[in-house]
């Protein structure tokens, strides 16, 4: 008897904790009261190209800025009543990351996104009212977009061709709770450059693994403890396995994960030669522009200083990493550390990826603000600038 | 790869394991774990040293000039580590005692978790180039342009560098950090014949490695079973924040933990063994911290103070604390005070400002975001599963083990002061944006980590060991207890 009661206690208590953890409302049904269906083929490529396959979209190709996006109008469908969102693709490449995108009818001309998990072939189920507070109002216009994962892929090797299988919209209901909990924990997440410093989410604590499963066991122990009144061995006992087990279901999933993290890693870079990794950067555009940079210094007299100025801290520093050996630094630094005026003759200016810093034709200067240096220019090519300083400027 | 590049890696692991098996007393449970372990981790350190001292002026053929001496610390320590062995007092083989089956079958399946990780991060880092943010823009800076520009150039501020006549200086952001690091990956770079990223963040993955055996073996030196050290070794291993540092090659902070860890256990064992020769590791391990890393300085001074501290008769203690403690009442009343810190420079304290030389001039503040950001960060983010849930409880059952034994109690103690000390600047001044971001939060909490493990096991041991004589370790070598 006492057993019996303490088994539906504790797996009452897990579906309150689990529960808790994916947020599901207390007064949800079991199975989802509404739900809208949209079927691949119903979505139209917006940007890329895509051709129906069957029920399906297939996606065949991106635009020339690297990116894919297909959408579909929807009738003023109202988000609160549609929080879940479940999609499913076929042969998504790893390499790419997924976003949605929507419109609402309180505002038209802003396009709203959401970082959506890898949906790799699997059923993926999101909570949006979770996961974005733009979630909210009457949705116009709802859609997936696609590119390289930002700052870990290379893009001239992220695509490959993929099928936008089915979207699915559904009110809350409890049957998702797997299929939540599984993606908040379980899912796929590449690493970023914030993973020195965090591993995985940091969004949502009310969806942490750990926490989750130290308030479930700690609240199963109690229950197990009082009613089928344990001793002090036992308590110990089970305190010990109960701990044991939870490090060891954390490890479990930080191995799943790590090694999707690496199945990634391995895709880009297995079975190359080390010149052929060293070229795949993540930032191919910005090693391209020091390789290029690097030519048009080598055409002129060898600077011996260089100053690097982008819009983009990361592209600024990847930049002056690139072209080590040569002698550069951060303009801002030089700039906040000493007078134009008084910099060497020889120093040359490099501006990548910048609106911040503009030439000026008349007065020959690089203005930015209320700063401004005399330079010559050594070459103005796209995205790229190198000047030489110019004496007798300010 | 090369044969120089794998000279390369045997070279310091035949100089560093001899260094460590000579300040270790012979015939002691898991000896030759910590010799591997601490042997790894000096060895590439000292490599860079010998770098640093030795190729300067040709960093392409740092392997010709460097090697030497490297062979040199090797042979050296070699014969004083094998006129220790001979002159230690013979021992009986001791039974390693009954562990049950389950017991040899968690500890397998913890293992194989191990290896199987290790075999991932292995890989990540042999195919990826350098990838987080501060590898490629502060560690790696100096070692690339030194190697691929052949000799050594200083790094100056950008006003110097500016100023400068000669085009012999370079700058960059981290132009202040320390060089160590930099030059051992010269000599990987060197050996490898080329700038060759995965090449060079290989000792990440050695350094884990060193991480594991070194706490292995000085936990069994201390007196932990083997059951127990193999779990202690498994639950360091698998803390994911850790794993991600080997996987993603370049930063500073593993170095530090572990040194920091490495300088710990030996304190640890000096103050319970009466082993002389660890007091002399722990020094070593906790003098090379501010060469890995600014804030390394703050752990030194940490160790050496506990070090003073626990060497005082215990008489003394009291009166020195209470002094202390005074002093710091007295700075923080006066309010507008300045304080010499030997290593650091001044620190100056005003009524709401503190300014520290190695970290910068913070205002201090209390901050919510930030507390509840360390909260995040210890118990519901993924970085330690469940080490920082398990730590309260475990002290708490633990409590009379840990009052009964002044080494513990004392680590403990110092491991509370970085604790604090780390709290204090993360909610009370303006390094809480970086609490809040979850930036360097997690990081410089990782610098004790593995200490803080190393607490755990210690506390699971069921006997703390009693200090010993030195010269008669080894003849009443106890045997380990219970897991």
């Amino acid at each position: 008897m006492r057993r019996g009661l303490a088994v539906i206690a504790v797996v009452v208590v897990w579906l309150l904790v689990l529960g808790t953890a994916a947020r599901i409302p207390w007064s949800a049904p079991l199975v989802a009261r509404g739900q809208v269906t949209l079927e691949g083929q119903d979505f139209r490529p917006v940007m890329g190209a895509g051709v129906e396959d069957g029920s399906a979209l297939g996606v065949g190709a991106i635009a020339s800025d690297g990116n894919a996006m297909q959408s579909i109008p929807m009738d003023r469908l109202r988000a609160a009543d549609y929080p879940l969102l479940t999609y499913r693709f076929e042969d998504f490449p790893r390499t790419l990351e997924l976003l949605l995108v929507f419109r609402r009818a309180d505002t038209p001309g802003d396009v709203q996104t959401v970082a959506l998990p890898w949906p790799g072939d699997g059923v993926v189920t999101v909570d949006l009212k979770v996961a974005s507070p733009a979630w909210r109002g009457e949705i116009t216009e709802l859609g997936f977009a696609e590119y390289a994962t930002a700052q870990l892929v290379p893009p001239s090797i992220a695509f490959q061709p993929f099928r936008l299988d089915q979207a699915r919209l559904t009110s809350p209901a409890w049957n998702a709770l797997p299929r939540l909990l599984r993606q908040a924990w379980f899912g796929y997440q590449p690493w970023s450059l914030a993973s020195i410093n965090v591993v995985g989410a940091s969004a949502d604590p009310n969806a942490s693994m750990p926490a989750t499963l130290v308030v479930g066991a700690l609240l199963s122990l109690l229950v197990c403890g009082v009613l089928l009144r344990w001793s002090r061995k036992r308590w110990v006992g089970g305190v010990v396995i109960t701990g044991a087990f939870c490090w060891a279901a954390l490890d479990a999933r930080w191995l799943v994960d790590l090694s999707a993290k690496h199945r990634l890693t391995d895709t880009i870079y297995a079975g190359k030669s080390w010149q052929e990794r060293a070229r795949l950067q993540p930032d191919e555009d910005v090693a391209g522009f020091a390789q290029l940079a690097r030519q048009q210094l080598d055409d002129t007299r060898r600077p011996e200083r260089i100053l690097v100025a982008s819009d983009s801290t990361y592209t600024m520093l990847r930049l002056i990493y690139f072209l080590l050996p040569l002698n550069a630094a951060p303009l801002e630094s030089a700039i906040a550390a000493l007078p134009a005026r008084e910099w060497p003759a020889d120093t040359v200016i490099v501006l990548c990826l910048s609106k911040r810093w503009h030439y000026d034709d008349t007065d020959a200067t690089l203005r930015s603000e209320a700063r401004s240096i005399a330079v010559t220019p050594l070459f103005v090519g796209g995205n790229l600038a190198v000047y030489r300083l110019r004496r007798g400027g300010s | 790869m090369n044969a120089a590049y794998f000279w390369a890696w045997l070279l310091p692991f035949a100089a560093g394991t001899p260094v460590a098996l000579a300040l270790s007393a012979p015939r002691r449970p898991g000896r030759i774990a910590m010799a591997i372990g601490y042997g790894i981790v000096l060895g590439m350190l000292a490599a860079g040293a010998c770098t640093a001292l030795a190729a300067r002026a040709d960093t392409t053929h740092v392997w010709l000039h460097a090697a030497p001496w490297l062979a040199a610390l090797g042979v050296i320590a070699t014969g004083i580590a094998l006129y220790r062995q001979y002159r230690a007092p013979a021992v009986a083989p001791r039974s390693s005692g009954n562990v049950e089956y389950w017991k040899y079958a968690v500890i397998a399946a913890a293992l194989a978790s191990l290896l199987w990780r290790g075999s991932i991060i292995a890989s990540e880092v042999l195919l990826r180039p350098t990838y987080p943010w501060d590898a490629w823009d502060a560690w790696a800076v100096k070692a690339k342009t030194w190697y691929l520009l052949g000799h050594y150039v200083p790094f100056v501020a950008v006003a110097d560098w500016l100023l400068g006549g000669a085009a012999s200086l370079h700058s960059g952001p981290a132009w202040a950090y320390p060089s160590t690091l930099g030059w051992m990956q010269v000599w990987f770079a060197s050996a490898a014949g080329a700038w060759i990223e995965q090449l060079v963040n290989l000792p990440w993955f050695a350094l884990w490695i060193g991480m594991l055996c070194g706490h292995y073996g000085q936990w069994r030196a201390i007196g932990v079973s083997r059951a127990a050290a193999a779990i202690g070794v498994y639950v360091l291993g698998s803390l994911p924040l850790l794993a991600s540092h080997v996987a993603l090659a370049g930063y500073a902070d593993l170095w530090v933990a572990t040194l920091f860890g490495f300088s710990m256990l030996a304190w640890l064992r000096w103050q319970e063994r009466g082993e002389r020769d660890q007091l002399l590791m722990a020094l070593l391990c906790a003098g090379v911290l501010p060469l890995i890393k600014l804030e390394g300085v703050v752990w030194c001074l940490s160790l050496l103070v506990a070090i003073g501290f626990g060497a005082l008769p215990s008489r003394w203690r009291w009166r020195a604390a209470a002094l202390a403690f005074a002093v710091l009442l007295l700075v923080v009343l006066v309010g507008q005070a300045q304080m010499l810190f030997a290593a650091i420079g001044w620190v100056r304290s005003g009524s709401r400002v503190v300014d520290i030389p190695v970290i910068g001039n913070l205002s201090l503040a209390w901050h919510r975001d930030a507390a509840v950001g360390i909260v995040h960060s210890l118990f519901t983010q993924s970085n330690w599963h469940l080490l920082w849930w398990f730590l309260p409880p475990l002290i708490a059952w633990r409590w009379r083990v840990l009052r009964g034994s002044d080494a513990l109690g004392l680590c403990s103690l110092m491991l509370l002061g970085c604790f604090s000390l780390l709290l204090f600047l993360f909610v009370f001044t303006d390094a809480a944006e970086w609490a809040e971001s979850y930036t360097a939060v997690n990081r410089l909490i990782m610098h004790i980590t593995p200490a803080v493990v190393s607490l755990l096991v210690l506390l699971w041991r069921q006997q703390p060991a009693q200090p010993e004589r030195a010269d008669t370790v080894a003849a009443h070598d106890p045997p380990p207890g219970p897991a």
